[in-house]
């Protein structure tokens, strides 16, 4: 092992903020940005004239709408922007790099030197695929991915951590992840230290937004039919709207009404609305109880029952609605005794706080504390192969513990088959053409053989890292090849990696620019201002001259000459010491 | 850098110290004169073997580790609780992320998660105490005529790696490089031609068995020493009966069981003890799953048996020594 010690961060990428930590002082220190924000907007935002991340973004979003994106690990797959004048196609990888980016930017600027490694972490449904794309948007933003933890496991670290001395055997904890744009819901497992993933379900198109969503369409309704308008089609309106619609929404989580009031909205008319929590949670009492559905999927999945769960750790700013609590404590208060939800760590750093713990782990750095944590780590997905008919043949089912290694035999399908295809996907559907493909490679010269007599050997190897090496062998023929899934076939090629780098130091460069730009007329402003200052001085001192030269035409050649200089050093009070003289001479 | 033996690694070895000793214990169990095969032309074995079998065995048990249970530190009869317990302090001596991702450490992760995904499943745990012998209502499966042989074996004590059987079901058989002797590859070749290759084998050293008859034969192929095909014809190396040395091990196995269960059900009148393991094990049923997913299992099982004889002849399943990750300061 290396004797200098590298700081290792953990990031929280989220879909609305991100956050980010680091083992520092001998604790985890969650860092603020330069606004003293804990959480940063996953915000990226182009103008004219730069581009903007964080916070910056953020404020300027309702006049830029359609110019500030904004991750979206859903659906839409590239996003246009006009940057400079001209239209920028972006991916979601490279809007993703921007905010991890950002977050780079930020623990440096604390920390005060260069950091390169990091745990990030993803939502818990997300595939092999999309964790090699999420690493793809570290190496594009210019770090090494140590690994890539889920969201609600990085919770369970934070808890375990925190809690470690009231920890007595072992404990089951649900984590309740309810963020800006997903959901969540995992059992971990804590025993004596170490991690265990019993199950994951998520929800790819749940989450605060949504929630969001709700109140602006019953405003958009309410605007429509007392004013005849629809505000549906204005991007500028309903940005404005559903910023409210936020904002009412996090009022609503401490006070049972409150109003929403935009001038001009739209075509000159206001908006005005009362909105109460009891409105809000008939809004969207159907995402609610989706949400407590996806709940007992999880403890079903993980052959868990209510009683068997010992806490329950909230992560995320939508655990914030007070139905959501309700609803989470009724669901669990069994036999009469009330269950209390975790409060003690806060939802918006709890995820990146448990990243910093693996961090620190992985790199060697912590101390005994954090030493005695172990990540056991489950396969998020199913994987296998294609066999006969487009079937798809698991090999290592969901949540199956990390590393492993599972071993198929599988057949030719016709005579005299000369080669044989190994195309390897994941998904929990049973045609591989409904699951996601990863990668394939191709087994050459083959004996001619009738079908169902050759046999291969398919052998799936995956190791702490999620890393998939498939390997196809013919053990008659000798005939042996490999591919390593992860390091090759995530969605983007590399050549699409290089350019992404690329373009996001030509960004950096740019952001240089702008910024030196911004310093210089900055400067020239204060200068200005400083000259104008001097000016007036100036000014003041040739006055008194004249006003002096006028009252004293009769004085002495030496008087002339002083005067003369004293104006010249800029120094006024010397017209004082003149006078004094003066006025003795003439009395004498 | 300080070197550390993982705690765990004493374990297996006091446990299977303390398992021999008692074993030298038991009564001496009448072994089976012959097993019943499929070709049925095994010979009977003479008084030399019997003594040569038992040097062999209280030689090779007090190094290789006897099975899953011990692997993880355990006895047969430990509750699942302790299994867990067992399995997670393993996970902390080997997991690579503690020990900078050491690829001996990864090899011996993956071997622990698959004896612990057998142990954790009581499904797959009742049917792998079954075949080992562990289990108070289960049959020797040499002398079970019940399941079907369609699984093949090469006897390597008698193979003298001839290549016949390569040659003729290529797709099953293979030479393996330590000793030139044939080995069986694939369980899924055809069978008129593993049969061929049987009635061909001028030897007869390749025999049908069934699927946990293969399970403990295996078991045994990775405790044996053996030499290569020309000493072994000239005379030196012990010609070890594989057949009956897996078949004996299972006798005392269960033999020890029942000691065991007795001596506990004695301990017990009086007690209102039901947390030990196999006090449920009389009244369980033998049905919980069909008649297919048995089969299936049982199949699981002999290839996981297979796949431990690899690990071992690269040496996998030995506990890795590892570094501790330095405890740090920060500087900061």
């Amino acid at each position: 092992m290396a004797t200098k010690k590298v700081k290792a961060i953990g990031i929280d990428l989220g879909t609305s903020y991100s956050c980010v930590a680091v083992w520092q002082h001998n604790r985890i220190e969650v860092i603020s940005n330069d606004q003293g924000n804990c959480t940063t907007p996953s915000y990226v935002a182009f103008n004219d004239n730069q581009r903007l991340l964080g916070d910056s973004s953020m404020s300027q979003r309702s006049m830029n709408p359609q110019n500030t994106v904004v991750p979206d690990n859903r659906d839409k797959p590239m996003v246009t922007v006009t940057y400079k004048g001209e239209e920028k196609l972006l991916a979601p990888e490279e809007i993703s790099s921007m905010v991890l980016f950002k977050m780079k930017e930020v623990v440096e600027a604390h920390l005060g030197h260069f950091v390169k490694d990091a745990v990030i972490t993803v939502p818990a449904y997300f595939s092999n695929a999309q964790r090699q794309a999420t690493k793809d948007v570290g190496k594009i933003a210019g770090l090494n991915v140590l690994r890539i933890i889920s969201e609600p496991t990085a919770a369970a670290i934070a808890y375990g951590l925190d809690r470690k001395g009231l920890r007595v055997g072992e404990q089951n904890v649900l984590v309740f992840d309810l963020g800006g744009g997903t959901f969540d819901v995992s059992l971990v497992t804590i025993y004596e230290g170490m991690f265990k993933v019993k199950a994951s379900v998520g929800d790819t198109h749940l989450g605060g937004v949504d929630f969001d969503n709700k109140l602006v369409n019953h405003l958009v309704n309410v605007f429509r039919e007392k004013h005849k308008k629809d505000i549906s089609g204005n991007a500028e309106a309903l940005v404005r709207l559903r910023s409210a619609c936020e904002k009412a929404k996090r009022i609503l989580s401490s006070t049972a009404q409150t109003t929403i009031e935009l001038d001009c909205l739209y075509e000159g008319v206001d908006l005005y609305a009362t909105v109460t929590r009891a409105l809000f949670e008939e809004l969207n009492k159907d995402l609610f109880m989706k949400c407590m559905e996806t709940v007992e999927k999880c403890l079903l999945e993980a052959r868990s029952d209510k009683i068997q769960v010992h806490e329950i750790v909230l992560v995320g700013g939508s655990t914030r609605i007070p139905k959501v609590q309700q609803l989470l404590k009724d669901m669990f208060s069994l036999n009469g005794t009330t269950k209390e939800l975790c409060k003690g760590i806060n939802p918006d750093e709890a995820v990146a706080y448990g990243a910093a713990v693996q961090a620190a782990i992985l790199s060697g750095e912590g101390d005994k504390k954090v030493e005695e944590l172990l990540l056991l780590d489950v396969m998020p997905i199913s994987i296998g192969f294609e066999g006969a008919g487009g079937v798809m043949s698991v090999l290592i089912p969901k949540n199956t513990a990390i590393p492993t290694k599972k071993e198929r035999v599988c057949s030719i399908f016709y005579d005299n088959q000369k080669s044989l295809t190994v195309k390897v996907f994941e998904g929990e559907q049973v045609k591989t053409k409904d699951n996601f493909f990863l990668g394939k490679f191709i087994l050459y010269r083959f004996d001619p053989l009738p079908k169902g007599v050759s046999q291969i050997s398919v052998i799936f190897d995956v190791d702490a890292d999620g890393i998939v090496e498939v390997t196809a062998e013919d053990q008659a023929k000798g005939l042996k090849k490999k591919i390593t899934i992860n390091s090759k076939h995530g969605r983007l090629s590399p050549e699409e990696i290089r350019r992404m780098v690329r373009d996001s130091k030509r960004y950096k460069a740019e952001d240089e620019v702008a910024k030196k730009k911004v310093k210089a007329k900055n400067t020239l402003e204060n200068y200005a201002y400083e000259m104008r200052e001097r000016a007036k001085k100036i000014e003041e001192a040739v006055e008194e001259t004249i006003e002096w030269l006028e009252c004293n035409q009769l004085a002495e050649i030496e008087e002339f000459d002083c005067k003369k200089q004293e104006l010249g050093r800029g120094k006024g009070h010397f017209i004082t010491k003149i006078h004094l003289p003066r006025q003795r001479i003439k009395f004498f | 850098m300080a070197q550390l033996l993982s705690p765990v690694y004493t374990e297996p070895l006091k446990s299977n110290l303390s398992s021999i000793s008692s074993w030298r214990m038991l009564p001496k169990t009448a072994t089976p004169s012959n097993f019943v095969t499929h070709n049925g032309k095994r010979r009977g074995c003479g008084r030399v073997r019997v003594a040569s079998e038992e040097k062999s065995f209280s030689t090779s048990g007090t190094a290789v580790v006897d099975d899953y249970y011990a692997v993880l530190g355990l006895l047969p009869d430990a509750t699942p609780g302790q299994i867990k317990k067992a399995y997670y302090n393993c996970m902390k001596a080997c997991h690579p992320d503690l020990s900078d991702n050491d690829p001996e450490a990864t090899n011996f992760c993956t071997f622990i998660n698959e004896v612990y995904g057998v142990l954790s499943d009581p499904i797959q745990r009742m049917i792998y105490d079954e075949i080992h012998g562990y289990s108070l209502t289960s049959i020797n499966p040499f002398l079970d005529d019940s399941s079907p042989k369609d699984h093949v074996f090469v006897d390597e004590f008698s193979c003298i790696g001839c290549k016949n059987c390569a040659n003729v079901a290529c797709d099953v058989f293979g030479i393996e490089e330590e000793f030139g002797r044939a080995r069986v590859y694939s369980q899924c070749g055809k069978p008129e031609l593993v049969q061929q290759a049987i009635d061909s084998c001028p030897v007869d050293c390749i025999h049908w068995t069934s699927a946990a008859q293969l399970s403990l034969l295996e078991d045994e192929m990775r405790r044996v020493e053996r030499v290569n095909v020309a000493l072994m014809l000239s005379g030196m190396g012990s010609a070890s009966d594989v057949f009956r040395m897996a078949s004996s091990r299972w006798e005392k196995r269960q033999a020890k069981v029942l000691e065991q269960a007795r001596l506990r059900m004695m301990k017990e009148k009086g007690s209102d003890k039901t947390d030990m393991f196999w006090n449920n094990l009389w009244g369980k049923p033998k049905d919980l799953s069909s008649e297919e997913e048995i089969k299936e299992r049982a199949k699981r099982a002999a290839a996981a048996a297979r796949r431990w004889r690899e690990y071992s002849r690269r040496g996998v399943d030995k506990p890795p020594t590892f570094k501790l990750p330095e405890t740090a300061s920060s500087k900061d």
